[in-house]
Order: structure tokens, then C-alpha cells, then sequence
């Protein structure tokens, strides 16, 4: 498959579910296994808590994360002691969790590991900085929990991912959720300056700004909730400006306040944009209902344009 | 005292304690928690090790590696008390330990190879240590439990490697986990006789890291090295680090001071806003700076060190306790004169405006007894105030701000005669743009006009 090579040409990449269960470990497992390492340091690691064997929340078994010799990882001390490798142990970070100080250690030996990183950007961001003197080439993140955070171009420069039937069982409405997520990941860039822009700055919390005739650009600090994007489609004048936000993590709107906006003229934009590697499919829902596969990535791959895999069936 | 219990003293030494460079956050708790120097042997000790730090403060290639590696200095007093107890610590622990030998190693040898060997000897004993850690002698930061410590090891661990049957292989795990549990119990073993080198050589980085961030601190801010004296403290160009740089950033700049006191009370008198109270500030800073070992900010400076340091400042209300502000300020000031009673000659009192927020008859009187009875007792004194106070009637010597000359402010001291105080309150309020009616009225009464 093309895409794991694709993900040598960036520095981090992070694997997304859009729901619980929607294979986003089996897609990260897949990624491992096939990434061509040839002396090159690859670090794997995740926001918040994963590679559990069996899911927290709905009580499925989890493939669990299978890491190969020379590859580096990071994870909480306490699931550092669960490991089931010999790994050599490089560093201890004064960067905490839950679970305990971040680990970093080296695989000596093929084994699996329960991958739990920190549980925030802004300290994932740390960490990472802090890993330089490894001289890692590739840090591989598992986001956790549907967080799409970690997919936020603060922290990685691509992403892959994962959507599947626990999401919707129904072939269309999964499509459809799935083509709304891509297309926010997709936004283009905004196309004002903000330092020649007539800007004025809103957010959810303060929605409540003036917004002159002669303003061009909106600028969303924060999240961008549907009530402020409603409220923006309501007071009109949508075609004048452009509104502006970080990056596609911090869009929280539903696709139907999403199509009235944009049918009022609306041209949603963002700061910073990640590159989406690929999508990955995981037909099998967490209840057992399975979508057909062969169809489920032809019509995603259709409505995206961009190559969508069923890891499980490629692997058979 | 602790710098931690005065380090928020209204004086500034936060700021100084803010700016010094220390690399490691256990060396800054570890500042902290020391104690002032008691005695003048302590003071003395503790500035010979700054001036020995400052050939490496003044090398940048040196002082920046020194500083890298102590950013790796951590506490591990749990792993060596856990260790020293009996227990079996994990391999995060023993790569704790492993890593605060290297560390050391890697000081001592950035030291010696930069002809600083004095600095921080080696310690010839943590060898053994390193060794039980580092049985293949790769000499690299890492740690795990390696397949040299036992053949048995090797044997499962290659086993592993080579069956693909789950079962086996988890029986195999299983056995290997055992003998690395074997391994750990052995490993610690042989290093619990070593937990004292191992505690002291922690402790003996952050005392460097320190020496090294006082050091640099001293080279980068101009700070100097004090004489000790006994009887007078006396300072040349003294000036407050952080007024400086808040000055500096608006392009204005600083008139350090001269000033000595300790063998007479010391009572400033002069106009408002002619820098009385930053001279208290500075004095009480150095005399804190000192009794840390730290660079004093003056060009010279010789300072007697005290037992007990006494800064009364500003506006004591305090709400918390129900006190008003002359309560609280009462209160204060009383605890310099009760600890006088017992050890005068053993303390040094800065005390800003005492009783200014009383009648200036009851007032004068309040701190002209305050500075007889901390003179009689022989306190070190410096005190500002606006009242008239004779240097006859209490023995002290009276100095104040030089004031405006040509138009502008010279914050320097000088003599004060006996006779009346600088009559300055009214024209520093007409530099401020206070009302004119209000600042005529106020002359016509004194029939200036």
C-alpha cells in the first residue's frame, strides 16, 4: 500500500478515529508493520490513554500495539512496567500524567505495549521537542478517544483516518459524516492577512461583536461552535468576510448548521492546514453488524477522491 | 532562615533568586530549602566557591554544556531511600540512578578537561556502581535489563525470539520475567551499600548547578564580591537590579548610591520621591545576597553579617489580621525592637517611614526613642523619615537625598546638619501637575507667597 511510504516524507504523522472502534489501532498496527524502517528512528506514541486489550468503554477485545526492533516508543510508567518487550529505557521526562512520568525507550526485542502518551497538545508538543536529541526521524501519534486533536497541524504534519461502522451502520450516513470530517480537514487556507486584514475576532464565548460593512475577515479564536456559526449565518452579510479559524480541530459544528452557512454565502477558511495521507475503513461494527467492504471504500473513495483502504482486507 | 521563607520580602530578592540561571528545578528547591550563612566562616567559605566559578561563568562553550547536562539533574531520593530500605526498585529507577552517575561523570569531565578539575572531584567510588549498571561498558544513558547478566537470560530471550508458537512463547515470557526479577533483586543488592555516595553526589550537582548560576548571574548583571566586615556595613555604588532593568527598558537610567551604616543609626531624611525607600530596599536586598553568598549588586561593597534581618516597608495593613496600618506597622517594628533586647549587635533593622500614619507630634517622638534605644542596643539601623529627628538627641547620623539640582533629581546621599528637613513636598507635587489651586492654597498657608 502507497501510503505508508508516504508518511517517510513528514516528521509526525497522526492516526485519527472518528469514533470509538473504528480500527484506528488496526490501522496503526498496519502502519508499523509495513513501514520501512532502514535505519531510520521512528518513535511511536499516543495522546491520552490507548493500546488497551480490550476496549474501556465497550468492552471489545483491541489489537494491541505491536512495536519492532529499533523502534522507539513513549508511554506512562505504569503501562512502561506492564510491557511485554525488552525495550531499553532512554529517557524519563518530567512531563506527567495520570499514569505517571513519560517513559521514551527503544525496542530491543518485538513485543507489545500499551501505548499511553500525554494528555494534552501542548505538552505532546513538549515531549516531542524534548525527543530531538534522539534523533527521531518519524513520530507516529495514536489519538486517542475520536480526539482529533492530536491531528491538529500544532502537533503533526499529516494524517490518516480511521472510520468505520461503529460510526453509522448505514453505508450512507457513514459516507456522508466521513466526506463532512474530510472536507473540514480539507478547507483551504484563509485568504486575507491578518496583519492587513480589516479583522475583528470572535468567539463562543463572546460571540457578541460588531461586525462592520467594511470587515473582510472573522477571526474564531477557540472552538467554533454551531450556535456561533448560527449566529453569524443569521445576522447575513456572509459573502463580505471570511471566517477564520485555527485549524479543523477546532470546528465543532454539525454538518446541517454547516450546509445553511455555506448556503448563505458563508466561506469558512483556516490558519493552518495538516495533509491528509489517507482514509481507512474498519466495516465491522462494535456490535457486529458488517458494511460491505469492497462498496463501503469504493463509494468513500468516489466521494473523496482520495485512496481509501479496508486494512483487514488488504492484510488477508 | 530559609530562603524560602524570605524570598517574597518586599525588598526584590525574588527577582534576584528569579534570575539566576539554574539549569535543574531540583537545585532551585534545593536553594530554597538551604539555610542563610551563620557565621562569617560560612560566608567566607561560600564566596570563595563563587570566585572560583567565575573563570567558568566567563566560558560560554563551558557554562552552556555545564548547563545542558544539569537540565538532567533530577531528584531521585525516593529511588535511593526505596534502594537504601531493601526494596527492589524497577528499571525506570535503576535507569534513574544510572543516569545521575553519568551525569556526574560527564560533569566531572566537562570540568577536568577544561582544567577545573578543583571544582567537582571525581568520585572514583560510584565506579562500582556504574558498572553493575553498565555490565557491557557501552557507557550510554539507557538501561534495561541486558542479556549480559545472565546466560540464562540470553538463552529464554533468544528462545523468545525464535518460537512463534503463542503459547510457548508466553511460558517463555514468563520465565524470562522471573529472571529478570532475579537480576533486579542481585543489581540492587549490589548497589545499596552505595546509596550514601550516590545521595551526596545529587546533592553535590545542585550545589554546582547553584555556584555555576550565581556565578553567571554575577558576570552578566555586574555584580561584585563583598568584603566581610565587622562593625560597618558600607556599600559604593550600590544599585537594585530590577528597578535598574525596568528603568533601562524605558531608557532611563539608575543613580546608584553610596551608603554605610552599622556603626550609628542611620536616619534619611529628604523629599518625596527622592529614592529613600529604594535605599532600604537595596540594603535589606544586599544584606539578604550576602548571607546567601551571593553577588552583591554595587561596585564594592563591605557588608557585616547579621543574624537577624529586620525590613519594615510600605503600607503593613493587614487586612487578614485585623490590624490598621499603624497597628500593623507597631507590630513590626516592635518584633525588631523585642529581638534588639537580646541580640542587638546581632541584627540590622531597615525601617521605611516608621509611625508616618500617626500625629506628627506623637510620631516624632515614636521614632526618635525607636532610633536612641536600637542605637543604645546596637542594632545596625537605617531608617527613613520626614521627621525632623536631631542626631543629638538620639546619636545618629543623618543623611539625605542631594534632591533637585540644576532641575534635575540626584538621588545621591549626603550629609544632613541638624536644622529643618528639605521643604521639597510642594515642588515635587507641582512637578507631578497637581491641581494648582489646591497646591497655591497650600503655599498661602505657609506663606511662601
Amino acid at each position: 500500500m502507497p501510503f505508508v511510504h508516504e508518511l517517510l516524507n513528514y516528521r509526525s504523522v497522526a492516526v485519527v478515529g472518528m469514533e470509538k472502534n473504528c480500527g484506528k489501532t488496526e490501522c496503526l498496527n498496519y502502519i508499523i508493520r509495513r513501514m520501512p524502517l532502514d535505519g531510520r528512528r521512528v518513535c511511536v506514541t499516543s495522546i491520552g490513554l490507548d493500546g488497551e486489550r480490550t476496549d474501556q468503554v465497550t468492552r471489545t477485545p483491541k489489537p494491541e500495539i505491536v512495536l519492532r526492533e529499533g523502534m522507539f516508543f513513549s508511554t506512562s510508567e505504569t503501562h512502561y512496567r506492564a510491557r511485554r518487550m525488552v525495550s531499553e529505557l532512554v529517557d524519563v521526562s518530567d512531563e506527567t500524567t495520570v499514569l505517571g512520568r513519560l517513559i521514551t525507550a527503544k525496542v530491543v526485542s518485538e513485543g507489545k505495549v500499551i501505548l499511553s502518551g500525554p494528555s494534552s497538545t501542548a505538552s505532546l508538543r513538549r515531549w516531542m521537542d524534548g525527543l530531538s536529541g534522539f534523533g527521531i526521524d518519524l513520530t507516529i501519534i495514536d489519538g486517542a478517544l475520536s480526539r482529533k486533536s492530536s491531528a491538529s497541524p500544532a502537533v503533526s504534519d499529516a494524517m490518516v483516518l480511521a472510520t468505520g461502522a461503529a460510526l453509522s451502520s448505514s453505508l450512507s450516513t457513514l459516507v456522508d459524516l466521513t466526506a463532512f470530517c474530510v472536507g473540514m480537514i480539507r478547507l483551504p487556507l484563509a485568504e486575507t492577512h491578518p496583519d492587513t486584514a480589516r479583522s475583528v475576532t470572535v468567539s463562543s464565548m463572546a460571540p457578541d461583536v460588531e461586525i462592520c460593512e467594511d470587515t473582510d475577515r472573522v477571526d474564531v479564536t477557540g472552538a467554533l461552535t454551531d450556535r456561533l456559526l448560527a449566529r453569524l449565518t443569521q445576522d447575513g452579510g456572509l459573502d463580505r468576510y471570511e471566517v477564520v479559524v485555527e485549524d479543523f480541530t477546532r470546528i465543532f459544528v454539525t454538518p446541517g448548521q454547516y450546509r445553511s452557512f455555506v448556503r448563505a454565502g458563508g466561506r469558512l477558511r483556516v490558519r493552518r492546514r495538516t495533509v491528509l495521507l489517507a482514509v481507512c475503513v474498519n466495516p465491522l461494527a462494535p456490535n457486529g453488524y458488517r458494511l460491505d467492504s469492497e462498496l463501503l471504500c469504493a463509494r468513500l473513495s468516489d466521494k473523496l477522491q482520495i485512496p481509501v483502504y479496508d486494512i483487514k482486507r488488504h492484510e488477508a | 532562615m530559609k530562603l524560602r521563607d524570605i524570598i517574597d520580602s518586599p525588598c526584590g530578592l525574588r527577582y534576584m533568586i528569579e534570575t539566576l540561571p539554574v539549569a535543574s528545578g531540583y537545585s532551585l528547591r534545593y536553594l530554597m530549602d538551604s539555610s542563610s550563612c551563620s557565621c562569617e566562616e560560612d560566608v567566607r567559605d561560600a564566596y570563595a566557591v563563587l570566585g572560583s566559578f567565575m573563570p567558568v561563568a566567563s566560558d560560554g562553550n563551558l557554562t552552556a554544556m555545564l548547563h545542558t547536562e544539569l537540565c538532567g539533574l533530577k531528584n531521585i531520593s525516593g529511588t535511593l531511600d526505596r534502594t537504601e530500605s531493601g526494596a527492589t526498585v524497577d528499571d525506570i529507577e535503576l535507569f534513574e540512578i544510572k543516569h545521575l552517575i553519568m551525569l556526574g561523570r560527564r560533569v566531572s569531565s566537562h570540568l577536568s578537561s577544561a582544567g577545573h578539575s578543583g571544582l567537582f572531584p571525581e568520585m572514583p567510588s560510584l565506579e562500582v556502581p556504574l558498572s553493575v549498571l553498565d555490565p557491557d561498558g557501552n557507557n550510554i544513558a539507557s538501561f534495561y535489563i541486558y542479556d549480559s547478566y545472565s546466560e540464562e537470560l540470553a538463552r529464554l530471550r533468544l528462545l523468545i525470539s525464535r518460537d512463534s508458537n503463542p503459547d510457548t512463547r508466553e511460558r517463555l515470557m514468563q520465565q524470562e520475567q522471573d529472571e529478570e526479577s532475579r537480576i533486579r533483586v542481585r543489581i540492587c543488592d549490589a548497589l545499596r551499600p552505595f546509596v550514601p555516595e550516590l545521595r551526596k553526589l545529587m546533592e553535590s550537582l545542585a550545589v554546582l548547578d547553584i555556584s555555576l548560576a550565581k556565578a553567571v548571574q554575577m558576570r552578566e548583571m555586574g555584580l561584585c564580591i563583598p568584603e566581610i566586615s565587622s562593625g560597618t556595613t558600607s556599600y559604593k555604588d550600590m544599585y537594585h537590579p530590577y528597578i535598574k532593568s525596568i528603568l533601562e527598558k524605558d531608557g532611563k537610567e539608575f543613580t546608584p548610591i553610596d551608603v554605610s551604616f552599622g556603626d550609628r543609626p542611620v536616619v534619611i531624611i529628604g523629599a518625596n520621591m527622592g529614592g529613600k525607600t529604594v535605599v532600604l530596599k537595596m540594603a535589606a536586598l544586599c544584606q539578604y545576597l550576602f548571607s546567601f553568598g551571593m553577588g552583591i549588586p554595587a561596585e564594592s561593597a563591605r557588608i557585616e553579617l547579621k543574624r537577624q534581618v529586620f525590613f519594615i516597608s510600605g503600607d503593613a495593613q493587614d487586612m487578614t489580621a485585623g490590624l490598621s496600618s499603624f497597628a500593623a506597622e507597631m507590630t513590626a517594628i516592635d518584633s525588631a525592637v523585642r529581638a534588639s533586647a537580646t541580640d542587638g549587635a546581632g541584627m540590622v533593622a531597615m525601617i521605611d517611614e516608621p509611625a508616618r500614619s500617626t500625629n506628627p507630634i506623637e510620631g516624632m517622638a515614636l521614632v526618635e526613642s525607636l532610633v536612641s534605644l536600637l542605637g543604645r542596643r546596637g542594632a545596625a539601623l537605617l531608617l527613613t523619615t520626614h521627621y525632623n529627628v536631631s542626631s543629638g538627641d538620639c546619636d545618629c547620623r543623618r543623611l539625605r537625598v542631594t534632591g533637585i539640582v540644576n532641575g534635575k533629581m540626584n538621588y545621591r546621599l549626603c550629609p544632613a546638619p541638624d536644622g529643618d528637613v528639605p521643604h521639597e513636598a510642594l515642588n515635587v507635587a507641582e512637578s507631578l501637575n497637581i491641581s494648582p489651586e489646591w497646591i497655591g492654597e497650600a503655599k498661602k498657608l505657609l506663606k511662601y507667597e
